[in-house]
């Protein structure tokens, strides 16, 4: 488990009509099997940079290499190695939970057979079992968020993108989410997360980078980063780095 | 091929679970060509096929007024309600409410006016016979809410019958003034009558205007083949609002980012979106079809047929798919939100089906409007269905409309995919 995950290298990117670049200039290695959560304020570059290493946008330049295979040559090749969890709840609501399941395992070709497997082990993951055959419209906001999470492991990924997966759920929830994640790591998964929630960080993540205005300003595990900044808590550097300035 | 047919069926259990959906794209277009249909075969025999309900007041008690009840009676386009000169006031006002198409009023002393202007006219005396003479007249009073062209076309008929009358008078006038010089002549009367070409027969019309008619009565063109396809036209360029909008939830849902960060081409799932849809569109025109062949004679209209144009009609029916899909796509692709999606679908749609002819011929709108007419993909289809079932011409050559419904449909996917691959 010695090699990198992910390798980003110069990264950036500018929206038009945008005064200033979206992501400036990041430099980034994640070795596999760490849970790296990159935290900033709005508008820092956070969800652009989780795009571009999704595949959902090239960059302007720079390069992205995921488990030693550069993403611009071997896009499709890439992507089956990699889940992404969106920031909003992308499923279909008037399909049950095992329709949506089914419908985007197909999507990754995963023959019927192991289909089925798989199905089964992603509703037991996110704990759905007892409402697989309800329409997804019928779901509580927690349990959406839940089946958000377990389309992105039909596939068994080996790294798996999380943008803000916890927003809006009641703590029960997330505390199923982060067991979960938390049992993919040890399982050998790499975890890149955003999140909004510093304790949430500090708790799960073994490294964080907190980025603001499309640049890193520190990166490091949440104790050496409280350390280094003579913080007692992840929030406190947090703010040390990004200021308390309101954001648009 | 195979993420293709998953979006496919996807997209068909999603629209299976939309009664709402189902209802616009299947109920809203049969139930239009029904009620159209109906309501347009109505005003095509007001203009000249259905029976004028006639009030006839005939204050001259004369011969004239005599021959032309005979003629109206004899003539299956009108029906006479007699009624007398004491009634006229009445008569009039029943004619305003709509009870009766027109009323008509042979005025007293038409046959004294009309013997004066035929002595004039014999004696050669133009003044007196033509127009600056006495007026020999009667007079029509519509139903004020009467189509201009039925209005033309009962003036013509009765312009007809007055005619016919006049000219028996005519000739009447002339065989005696024949008779009546011959004998001044010394010729006996006798001889004139043994010599007589038959004067009365000149009223007769010898001259038969007859419309050709194709071999098989079947085949003439008739509302219900041109408002067949030209509805189901339009119904199946309604899609565009549910396939359009499905896009949009699916962009700003996040499934579409989910769909970019997997392993599959962003042409794959517009073209499953499309095989979906487009065979929506087929069973639209299965079933509108299916209206028109099996309801329409029921309801004592002629049936709709497509025998022997099958492959024809199938070739038009799958471009017009196409075409309705990639407007959709283009329009799920371009669009922020769904009251863009559905302002900018049904407005584009109908303006298309107003200049492509769906709703008034295309020959019968102002010259601009039909040059306007041959960038709407409604005409195109509609031209291609006309070709078909109409004018009995190929499908297969460079200007057809299937033509252009292809090329737009490929315009309109590759412009969409181009859009998608470009991610957010």
């Amino acid at each position: 488990m010695s090699a990198e995950a992910v390798i980003i290298s110069g990264l950036e990117k500018s929206y038009p009509g945008s005064e200033q670049p979206a992501v400036k200039g990041i430099d980034l290695t994640i070795s596999q099997g760490e849970f790296f959560g990159l935290l900033g304020p709005n508008g820092a570059g956070k969800s652009t940079t989780i795009a571009m290493l999704s595949g959902l946008m090239d960059p302007d330049s720079g390069t992205i290499e995921i488990l030693e295979q550069a993403m611009g040559r071997n896009r499709k090749k890439v992507k089956a190695l990699f889940g992404l969890v969106p920031q909003e709840i992308a499923l279909y609501e008037t399909l049950s939970g095992r329709e949506n399941l089914r419908f985007f395992g197909r999507l990754y070709n995963i023959k019927n057979d192991l289909l089925k497997d798989r199905i089964e082990f992603c509703l037991d993951f996110s704990g759905l079992n007892k409402r697989a055959d309800k329409q997804a419209s019928t779901y509580s906001g927690g349990m959406k968020r839940r089946l958000n999470l377990a389309i992105a492991l039909l596939h068994e990924p080996r790294i798996l993108f999380l943008d803000e997966p916890t927003v809006g759920i009641d703590a029960q929830s997330r505390q199923l989410i982060h067991s979960r994640l938390q049992e993919l790591v040890d399982g050998g998964v790499t975890i890149i997360y955003t999140t909004h929630y510093m304790e949430e960080a500090e708790h799960l993540c073994s490294r964080v980078a907190i980025i603001d205005q499309g640049r890193i300003l520190d990166s490091g595990s949440p104790g050496s980063l409280n350390e280094n900044h003579q913080s007692s808590n992840l929030e406190e550097t947090f703010f040390q780095l990004t200021g308390k300035g309101l954001r648009d | 091929m195979n993420n293709m047919l998953t979006i496919a069926a996807k997209e068909l259990l999603l629209l299976r679970r939309d009664p709402g959906g189902l209802l616009v794209l299947f109920l809203m277009p049969a139930v239009l060509v029904l009620i159209i249909t109906m309501v347009q075969k109505n005003v095509m025999e007001l203009t000249g096929e259905q029976q004028a309900r006639l009030l006839f007041i005939d204050e001259s008690k004369s011969e004239f007024g005599q021959s032309l009840t005979k003629i109206f009676a004899d003539d299956d386009s009108f029906v006479l309600f007699p009624r007398e000169s004491s009634e006229r006031d009445q008569a009039l006002a029943e004619v305003k409410e709509g009870e009766y198409t027109a009323c008509v009023i042979v005025s007293k002393g038409i046959d004294q006016t009309l013997t004066k202007k035929l002595a004039a006219l014999f004696a050669g005396n133009a003044d007196e016979s033509g127009s600056q003479g006495t007026s020999a007249a009667f007079s029509v009073s519509f139903d004020p809410a009467l189509l201009p062209a039925f209005r033309g076309g009962v003036i013509g008929k009765l312009k007809v019958a007055a005619a016919q009358v006049e000219m028996k008078k005519k000739i009447n006038h002339l065989e005696a003034e024949l008779t009546k010089k011959m004998e001044e002549a010394g010729m006996p009367p006798e001889a004139i009558a043994g010599e007589a070409v038959a004067l009365g027969g000149l009223a007769d019309q010898l001259v038969e205007v007859r419309e050709e008619e194709d071999s098989d009565e079947q085949d003439r063109p008739g509302v219900v083949q041109q408002n067949v396809p030209a509805w189901a036209l339009f119904g199946m360029f309604f899609t565009v609002l549910p396939l359009g909008g499905a896009l949009l939830r699916e962009r700003r849902s996040g499934v579409w980012d989910r769909f970019l960060s997997m392993p599959l081409s962003p042409m794959s799932v517009l073209m499953g979106k499309v095989t979906a849809y487009s065979l929506v569109c087929l069973l639209q025109f299965a079933l509108i079809g299916g209206i028109g062949y099996k309801v329409f004679p029921m309801l004592g209209l002629p049936a709709f047929s497509i025998a022997g144009a099958e492959i024809e009609i199938f070739v038009t029916v799958v471009a017009v798919s196409l075409a309705a899909c990639g407007y959709g796509l283009l329009l799920g692709m371009i669009c922020s939100s769904f009251e863009q999606v559905s302002m900018f679908g049904s407005i584009s749609i109908v303006i298309s089906a107003a200049i492509g002819g769906i709703m008034v011929p295309v020959y019968a709108m102002p010259e601009k409007l039909q040059q306007l007419s041959v960038v709407s993909p409604l005409n195109w289809g509609l031209t291609s269905f006309h070709d078909v079932l109409i004018r009995d011409t190929s499908l297969w050559r460079l200007d057809s409309g299937v033509l252009f419904l292809i090329l737009f449909s490929a315009v309109c996917i590759t412009l969409s995919w181009r859009l998608a691959a470009g991610g957010r």
